[in-house]
């Protein structure tokens, strides 16, 4: 067949860096991308884009940690060239800490980031409510400044980019040979998926350019990360709750959970109130399908569902949802060809 | 009792904060006043980028590694109040890059994490093999400055735009005391040949996107020739420039040039930061601090002068630790005078 044409739904982080990889590693396809939401309006550009894994219970560990190392290797090349101011990559230090010694001293990405230690007693004296912590280096990608750098990126390459509110994947089968689903919380409605789930998360974007070091609470309640213009204060987990609405309630709390972490946070100026909707599941869906209808087939590779972890194995599930489009392009290229006979 | 520093750089603006804090409630009748040519942001102090960070080698000069001591653990135990952020006072961290294995600094166990680099880490930074990660302090001048300024005019203590040209000059007004921290142009009110300037350039831009601070060094050179790079709270400085015994306070095109070049060197993400400015700074560079009391008599003036200059590029990383110091000696003289007052007069 000649170029094969492939729909990318979604222009989220997973969407556009699917999208990406997709053309990296199937030059010969033409790639598009569809979405009712682009950058600075996706659930990515709420998000502060830490590459700190989140761990899904039903996909093994192994894999959960090559996904990150992929992602954490391919933009810490991009933090230290040229393009890093562009595409929002930069390298930031700080420290998890928590109020009690947790179960698992040394996470399974502990060899992936930069410098992971113990912190020491010193290091310590700054969190009194907290009596073990660790201290490490990683990489945050801001968002909208990432998105941005994707969707110029694909662009580059001939990517369309469409705004289209996609109410069915079916809806694309006379267009478009392949369909990639990276509809996030989309993918609740668009396919019925009841097994993702909503995480609300609510957090403030402020000025407080002083503050250069990340905290997080070992709990994933409460975290400090500065981004290039803005710090992210976080935050909350509410499970299923559809709510895209900020909660003042909730922007006091956050706010004074973070100062107690990082006093001169009094100081912040200009708070900005974000909610996002973590698109959760026990492990990302990550698989192909073939819909048909009526003697007609249409190839879908599903990646979604990476609740609070996209930023950090966006690029590992990307590849291999590319490589699920490589089998689906060889599964169509192998049956029109028997058709031919 | 009548005290004049002269000096309003972070020398002068701390050892006048330490010695009212101290004293004025011990002396009712301390006046304290501050005579200076410059003020915040036309001093040194303004242009340097503000982080804690003490040269490489302390020279043996066990002294000034306890001042600098004294000096971090002073701002940490600040960095929870309130007046942090307007001190200009915060957390960094980063990294100092070597192109081979180097000794421990005297300052490891003062900073925050002191660690040697990972193998990972040095893929950063091509070129360098060795290298230190700790978390340390930046005190931004701009800031403190004028919040020294703040707590001192609170305190009633008063300030006088002119420049002095001799210690007689404040004698024969009535003063008492002079400390004396005039840094880079302490020779000038008394010759020193031990005090050079250590001349620096520094190019200010916008990349917020730096969190660490990245300082290079090459042993052979020497401090501050290799290049740095130190992220602010409004602007990063770009730095590499040392040279010692030069006077001249313009901005040179050639070591723009190579500051420039060799900080995108480092990090090429530079290459997009917006230049906003440049300065050139004098070191007050001396083999070691002078920090001591000195009685001056001139025909039937006499008073007493505490020396407090030559901080070359660390007063901001010593300067409390000298400010106490300096106190201490104005404690002596204090005591010193007490003891005249009450000590019997000879009988004729």
């Amino acid at each position: 067949m000649e170029a094969p044409k492939i729909a990318v739904v979604g222009a989220g982080v997973i969407g556009l860096s699917t999208a990406l990889c997709i053309v990296e590693t199937c030059p010969s396809s033409s790639v598009t991308v569809l979405s009712d939401q682009f950058s600075p309006n996706t659930t990515s550009d709420v998000a502060a884009g830490m590459l700190i894994p989140h761990t899904y219970p039903g996909t093994p560990i192994h894999l959960q940690k090559q996904w990150f190392k992929e992602t954490f290797t391919y933009l810490f090349a991009i933090s230290n060239s040229t393009e890093a101011s562009e595409a929002g990559i930069h390298l930031v230090s700080g420290w998890q800490v928590f109020k009690s010694t947790p179960k698992e001293e040394l996470p399974f990405w502990s060899d992936v980031v930069l410098g992971f230690r113990p912190m020491s007693e010193a290091e310590l004296q700054k969190f009194p409510q907290h009596r073990f912590g660790q201290a490490f280096t990683t990489l945050k990608c801001d968002c909208p400044p990432y998105l941005l750098w994707l969707e110029k990126r694909l662009k580059a390459t001939g990517v369309q980019m469409y705004n289209r509110k996609v109410a069915d994947l079916w809806e694309l089968h006379r267009e478009y040979d392949i369909v990639v689903n990276c509809t996030g919380i989309g993918a609740h409605q668009l396919v019925g998926d009841k097994k993702l789930f909503p995480v609300r998360g609510q957090v403030l974007q402020v000025h407080a350019p002083w503050v250069k070091n990340f905290i997080r609470d070992g709990d994933g309640l409460t975290y400090i990360y500065p981004g290039i213009h803005r710090v992210t204060l976080g935050g909350t987990r509410e499970k299923e709750s559809w709510s895209l609405s900020p909660d003042p309630g909730t922007t006091k709390d956050i706010f004074d959970r973070c100062c107690s972490l990082e006093a001169s946070l009094q100081e912040a100026q200009d708070i900005k109130v974000k909610v996002g909707l973590r698109p959760s599941r026990q492990c990302v869906r990550l698989q192909r399908e073939i819909l048909s209808q009526g003697g007609v087939k249409l190839p879908v590779v599903h990646n979604y569902g990476h609740g609070a972890g996209g930023f950090s194995v966006h690029r590992g599930t990307a590849k291999e949802a590319a490589r699920l489009v490589r089998e689906c392009i060889g599964a169509l290229q192998g049956s029109s060809s028997r058709a031919k006979l | 009792m009548r005290v004049a520093v002269i000096g309003a750089g972070v020398i002068g603006l701390s050892s006048a904060l330490c010695i009212h804090e101290q004293f004025q409630g011990l002396v009712p009748s301390l006046e304290l006043e501050l005579y200076a040519d410059h003020f915040t942001p036309h001093t040194t102090s303004d242009g340097a980028a503000g982080l804690w960070q003490p040269y490489l080698s302390d020279g043996g000069n066990l002294q000034e590694t306890l001042w600098n001591k004294e000096t971090f653990d002073y701002l940490l135990g600040h960095l929870h109040s309130p007046a942090a952020k307007e001190m200009g006072l915060f957390l960094l961290s980063g990294y100092n890059l070597f192109t081979e294995p180097v000794p421990d600094p005297s300052w490891k166990n003062i900073v925050l994490g002191f660690r040697n680099l990972t193998p990972k880490e040095l893929e950063l930074f091509p070129g360098y093999s060795y290298g230190w990660f700790n978390t340390a302090l930046m005190l931004e001048g701009r800031n403190y400055l004028p919040w020294l300024t703040n707590r001192l005019t609170q305190r009633g203590v008063k300030f006088f735009h002119k420049k002095v040209e001799s210690f007689q000059e404040l004698f024969s007004q009535g003063v008492d005391v002079v400390i004396n921290c005039t840094g880079m142009r302490s020779g000038e009110l008394q010759p020193d040949p031990e005090l050079q300037p250590g001349r620096g350039q520094i190019i200010k831009v916008v990349a917020p996107w730096v969190k660490h601070f990245i300082i290079t060094h090459d042993m052979k050179s020497g401090i501050y020739q290799s290049p740095y790079v130190i992220p602010g709270s409004e602007f990063t400085v770009l730095g590499g420039i040392y040279q010692h015994g030069n006077w001249s306070e313009e901005n040179s095109a050639q070591d723009h040039r190579t500051v420039w070049e060799r900080c995108c060197r480092l990090l090429p993400a530079l290459q997009t930061a917006k230049i906003v400015g440049e300065w050139t700074g004098l070191r007050p560079t001396r083999p070691q601090v002078r920090l001591e009391r000195e009685s001056v008599r001139q025909g039937n003036l006499q008073g007493e002068v505490i020396h407090n200059y030559g901080h070359g590029g660390f007063g901001i990383t010593i300067h409390w630790g000298c400010a106490m110091a300096a106190a201490r000696l104005f404690g002596s003289i204090l005591q010193e005078n007490r003891k005249v007052a009450s000590s019997p007069q000879p009988r004729l």
